[in-house]
């Protein structure tokens, strides 16, 4: 009996008291927890009623004649918005290693449309001025802003969109039959569907481009986005601007497809500090991983977002020699570059060629300190067995763990990554600026004539750079970091999700040892052996025993 | 089959917990190594944390244990029997043939064992703890130029990993090659491994020899007679073999204090060391008078025979435990004490003489002569009466027929907490009993009228201010002639043991 006690309280008690602790005790607190309920929005509202004023009170015939009018008493401000991005639609920024160059949409290439340059009637629907139809556009004029776009409060104002039809305007002016009066009286703060016009619906329609901006944010759940939210449980119905924050006419954020540096960017811990979660181990991971990287564990939650783009197989006609228009392809795989997408949509369309759409998108992830490279128009490509990427962002594991500049640690993001092939001249080893948008015949635009030769031949001259006359496609990638459509904390990635032997969302990141994914299989296989062998001998060892002892009785 | 103590209570604590913590750290280490799922990866590294802080605690608070007790030791290395112990393992054990080393309780471990824990504690013990804190706080050691990548990290944790698991299945395979299958684990369990008489019989006598050791050094001033702890757990040992039983720890430090005396005789049978308590029971004042003087000195005839006898023994190899012997003190009287001894011997092993602990029982002995003598001569002699109730050391009293006091002595009343003889003199016996004590006693009492002697009974007593004691009785007839007027008898003071036992 007291031998019994005595096991009692000196094994089985500290056991009981051991695992107690171990399973319940929570060490991993952090001290400086910052939680999301202290963060405050603060906006400011216009205390004026623009329908009152006496300027206001006439038909406007022009929206150059209402931008003349808001710069009556708005003066200055056309100054200072002529010099943004917005309106220059390029910007002077520095790509590390290489100099200052202007970069922006006028003058980069992307995967998508290709590029402005040539095609500026159509692409201008989305430029915040009027008139940008070439490549003459008096960038100085600033009658030619386009307030309403963005200060439009009666949701009534559009751009045209010359592909509607023959009739409408181009080149960024309002679509017709809107009412110029009444909008100009009510105009206001930029709300989500101001700047959602043109970035929900970049690259030709919802959430094409982006994949994590898309029209459902203006009316959507926390499951859907937390900070937009609208509908719904607790839903804090941020504006754009809550995060991207907007003072003379520049606004914060930084879209890497046009920019390079880390300069003027928004980041989720200017609200949320660096420490947002109670767990310190959370927090630490903070050090090597963006917030998004959990916190976006899919993308183009509502509608379908491109990932690739074919343009070869773009000029072909059905039987009757007739274009192809939109046609939805059968089938739901397609094979790519030696990897197939599963559940995805497909269509052909004899101005565009293949296009491939997906929806609730597993991003891919990638080491990025904050800096980009581009390929610059004039920049010869050097390789074309490998897909030649766009805007290759700089990073990696190594510039975390010795970083060349401390303000620019490399961390994991996740990232659309938009594929394609695209058309460029093999003797030149330059990409083609093809034109591509015009309805007249013979103008060279590829969809109006369905010619790739006349189309590059155009588009190369208009933007002076030389064409051999020969052109291929090249696999392009270029690379879309994400930053909306954030999930609530509860559906944000697990442990698992990437320290995972088999599945591991970083599977593609190499060059670091990541627990739970990685393992050295010589020492594994060794070890296991190790233990087959010390199993095997004491069996032996164990049975000769056993047969030695019967002998000797 | 013997038992003997091996494991002391905070080794068994701690043999068991490590135990514990490693399997878990196992099992949630190579979780998070992603060879399985169990607690999901998450619960996995914030338990295998937990568990690794428990770890370092435990090995903090064991290795302060190990220095404090002088327990490292165990852990020299040593190659004295290190062929035979592998031999052993590689062939002896299928001819059944005996292990080359025994278990006691300072030689736990044979050489492979010495050398197995020792790797274990300054190798891989080590490393694991040093790569586990470096995987833990790697976020921390990251950026400092440092350390720049988790992978030989995690490498050497997972190495480490592979070898203890290994460690750990040898290491329950071996436990199995005891006396029977699960001698071993028992003996982690309770503390008292089972042995073969043979086998018991050597440990004893190795702690024995070790106990020496450690009391020698203590007197000669070499070592510290701090090492209480070992001193005392092999006095269990041999007490035990001497049939005392000292279950309690004050009785058994009580027993150390008073009267367990130390000596030291060189091979010629001359006395080379006595402590004070060997000094007081012998009844001499100075140490020199003793040292220097022959073994057979203060003898009787028989004692001289006797003695001679042992230490011849002792001298040629053996070992005795609990010997009666009888000694003549200084002052001529006539003593009693048990005496353990065993040789002690050169680094080359040659015998230069022995030495051992004596233990008073003279009390017990005349007690017991007197009782022998009062049977002998037919009960009636009052030897007894006059021996036992001047004793300091046992209770006397007589009780009449009726059941009343008639004659107490001194140590009965203290034992009692009596201040006079005539505050119980008189009274009934059944005063200082509950109703069940009185009936078990009753029993006895109606037996030892009816002419018979009943030795070593336990029983309760309540003393006057209230509290509980337990004495051993003896008692025996008083006669008048040749009827029976009553019973007188002794008792001895039990009451730690039982409390102890309680």
């Amino acid at each position: 009996m007291k031998k019994f006690i005595e096991f009692i309280f000196i094994i089985i008690v500290p056991w009981i008291i051991i695992l107690w602790i171990v399973f319940t005790f929570t060490r991993d607190k952090d001290r400086n927890y910052y939680p999301t309920k202290d963060i405050v929005i603060k906006h400011d509202t216009v205390p004026v009623d623009h329908s009152k004023f006496a300027v206001l009170q006439k038909k406007f015939e022009t929206p150059q004649d209402v931008t003349k009018t808001c710069l009556t008493c708005h003066n200055g401000r056309g100054k200072e918005f002529i010099r943004t991005p917005h309106w220059l639609w390029k910007q002077k920024d520095t790509i590390p290693g290489r100099g200052i160059f202007d970069l922006g949409k006028r003058d980069l290439l992307n995967d998508f449309c290709i590029g402005v340059n040539s095609n500026e009637n159509l692409c201008s629907m989305c430029h915040a001025g009027y008139g940008y139809s070439n490549k003459n556009f008096d960038f100085h004029n600033q009658n030619n802003i386009d307030c309403l776009v963005c200060h439009d409060n009666t949701g009534t104002y559009h751009k045209s969109n010359p592909c509607l039809g023959s009739n409408n305007p181009k080149a960024g002016l309002p679509a017709l039959g809107t009412n110029l009066t009444n909008v100009a009286q009510h105009v206001g703060e930029t709300h989500k569907n101001n700047c959602g016009s043109c970035h929900f619906t970049g690259g030709g329609g919802n959430n094409v481009k982006h994949g994590d901006l898309e029209l459902g944010l203006l009316q959507c759940t926390r499951d859907f986005d937390v900070h937009m939210a609208s509908k719904g449980e607790n839903a804090k119905n941020l504006r754009c601007e809550d995060c991207h924050k907007t003072e003379n006419h520049n606004i914060t954020g930084h879209l890497y497809s046009v920019a390079s540096s880390a300069n003027n960017r928004v980041t989720c811990e200017e609200c949320h500090t660096d420490r947002p979660h109670k767990s310190k181990l959370l927090n630490n991971h903070f050090k090597i991983i963006a917030c998004q990287t959990c916190h976006i564990p899919v993308y183009a939650k509502g509608f379908h977002t491109k990932i690739i783009w074919d343009w070869s197989t773009a000029t072909k006609m059905d039987k009757n020699g007739k274009p192809i228009f939109d046609k939805d392809l059968p089938g739901n795989t397609y094979a790519y570059d030696g990897k197939t997408y599963h559940n995805v949509q497909l269509q052909y369309d004899s101005r565009h060629g293949t296009a491939v759409f997906q929806k609730d998108v597993k991003p891919e992830y990638v080491w990025f300190n904050g800096t980009a490279n581009h390929h610059l128009l004039h920049d010869k490509i050097a390789d074309t067995t490998h897909p030649l990427i766009l805007n290759p962002l700089f990073g990696s594991y190594h510039d975390n763990v010795e970083p060349g500049d401390p303000r620019h640690p490399s961390k994991i993001w996740p990232v659309k990554v938009m594929r394609g092939k695209q058309p460029y001249d093999p003797v030149n080893m330059l990409l083609i600026q093809p034109k591509l948008a015009s309805r007249i015949k013979g103008s060279g635009a590829l969809w109006a004539d369905y010619n790739w030769e006349a189309s590059c031949e155009t588009g190369m001259k208009y933007i002076g750079l030389p064409y051999s006359g020969h052109y291929a496609f090249l696999k392009t990638e270029s690379m879309w970091l994400l930053n909306h459509e954030v999930s609530p904390s509860g559906k944000a990635l697990q442990c698992a999700d990437c320290h995972n032997t088999n599945n591991s969302r970083l599977k593609n990141l190499t060059g670091f040892y990541l627990p739970g994914r990685d393992h050295s299989s010589v020492l594994d296989i060794s070890g296991v052996i190790f233990i087959i062998l010390i199993l095997l001998g004491v069996i032996i060892h164990g049975t000769l025993r056993i047969v030695s002892n019967k002998k000797n009785h | 089959m013997k038992r003997v103590l091996i494991y002391k209570r905070y080794e068994r604590f701690w043999h068991w917990t490590q135990a514990l913590l490693i399997l878990l750290l196992a099992l949630t280490g190579f979780e998070v190594h992603g060879v399985y799922h169990i607690f999901g990866y998450q619960e996995a590294v914030f338990v295998h944390r937990n568990l690794a802080w428990a770890f370092i605690i435990l090995i903090v608070f064991s290795q302060f244990w190990n220095m404090v007790t002088g327990e490292w030791r165990q852990y020299i290395p040593s190659t004295k029997m290190l062929k035979a112990q592998i031999e052993y393992y590689i062939t002896g054990i299928f001819r059944q043939a005996p292990h080359p080393t025994r278990k006691t309780v300072y030689n736990k471990f044979n050489p492979l064992q010495r050398l197995t824990y020792l790797g274990l504690r300054v190798l891989i013990i080590p490393v694991m703890v040093f790569s586990g804190l470096l995987y833990m706080y790697y976020t921390y050691f990251v950026n400092q130029q440092v350390v720049h990548d988790l992978r030989p990290i995690a490498y050497f944790h997972t190495i480490g990993a592979f070898l203890l698991l290994g460690f750990v299945v040898v290491h329950v395979y071996l436990t199995t090659t005891g006396h029977k299958p699960l001698s071993a684990i028992k003996a982690m369990i309770t503390g008292w491994e089972e042995m073969s008489n043979e086998d018991a019989e050597v440990a004893l006598e190795e702690n024995l020899e070790v106990a020496m050791v450690q009391t020698r050094k203590g007197i000669s001033g070499k070592g510290s007679i701090e090492k209480e702890g070992m001193f005392e757990t092999a006095f269990e040992d041999v007490v035990e073999k001497l049939g005392i039983e000292t279950e309690s720890t004050r009785l058994r430090a009580r027993l150390i204090d008073s009267n367990v005396g130390y000596f030291r005789i060189n091979k010629d049978g001359i006395y080379e060391e006595v402590n004070d308590a060997w000094l007081n029971l012998y009844k001499c004042t100075n140490k020199k008078d003793v040292i220097g003087s022959h073994v057979t000195l203060d003898r009787t005839p028989e004692g001289k025979k006797q003695i001679m006898k042992l230490v011849n023994t002792v001298l040629n190899g053996g070992t005795i435990t609990g010997e009666r012997v009888e000694r003549v003190c200084k002052d001529g009287s006539i003593g009693y004490h048990t005496v353990s001894a065993t040789s002690y011997k050169d680094k080359n092993g040659n015998i230069l003489g022995l030495e051992g602990f004596i233990i008073d029982i003279t009390h017990q002995v005349e007690a017991e002569r007197a009782l022998e003598k009062k049977i002998t001569s037919q009960y009636k002699s009052d030897d007894f009466y006059q021996l036992v109730s001047a004793s300091n050391d046992v209770g006397y009293f007589r009780i009449g027929k009726d059941g009343f006091y008639q004659e107490v002595n001194d140590t009965w009343l203290e034992l009692y907490k009596y201040g006079s003889k005539d505050e119980i003199i008189g009274k009934h016996y059944s005063l200082s009993r509950t109703k069940d004590d009185f009936i078990a006693l009753k029993n006895s009492v109606d037996r030892v009228l009816k002419g018979e002697t009943i030795p070593f009974g336990i029983t309760r007593r309540y003393c006057k201010d209230g509290s509980v004691g337990y004495h051993h009785i003896t008692m025996t007839p008083v006669y008048k002639g040749d009827d029976i007027v009553g019973f007188e008898g002794f008792i001895v003071d039990k009451t730690d043991k039982k409390l102890a036992e309680e």
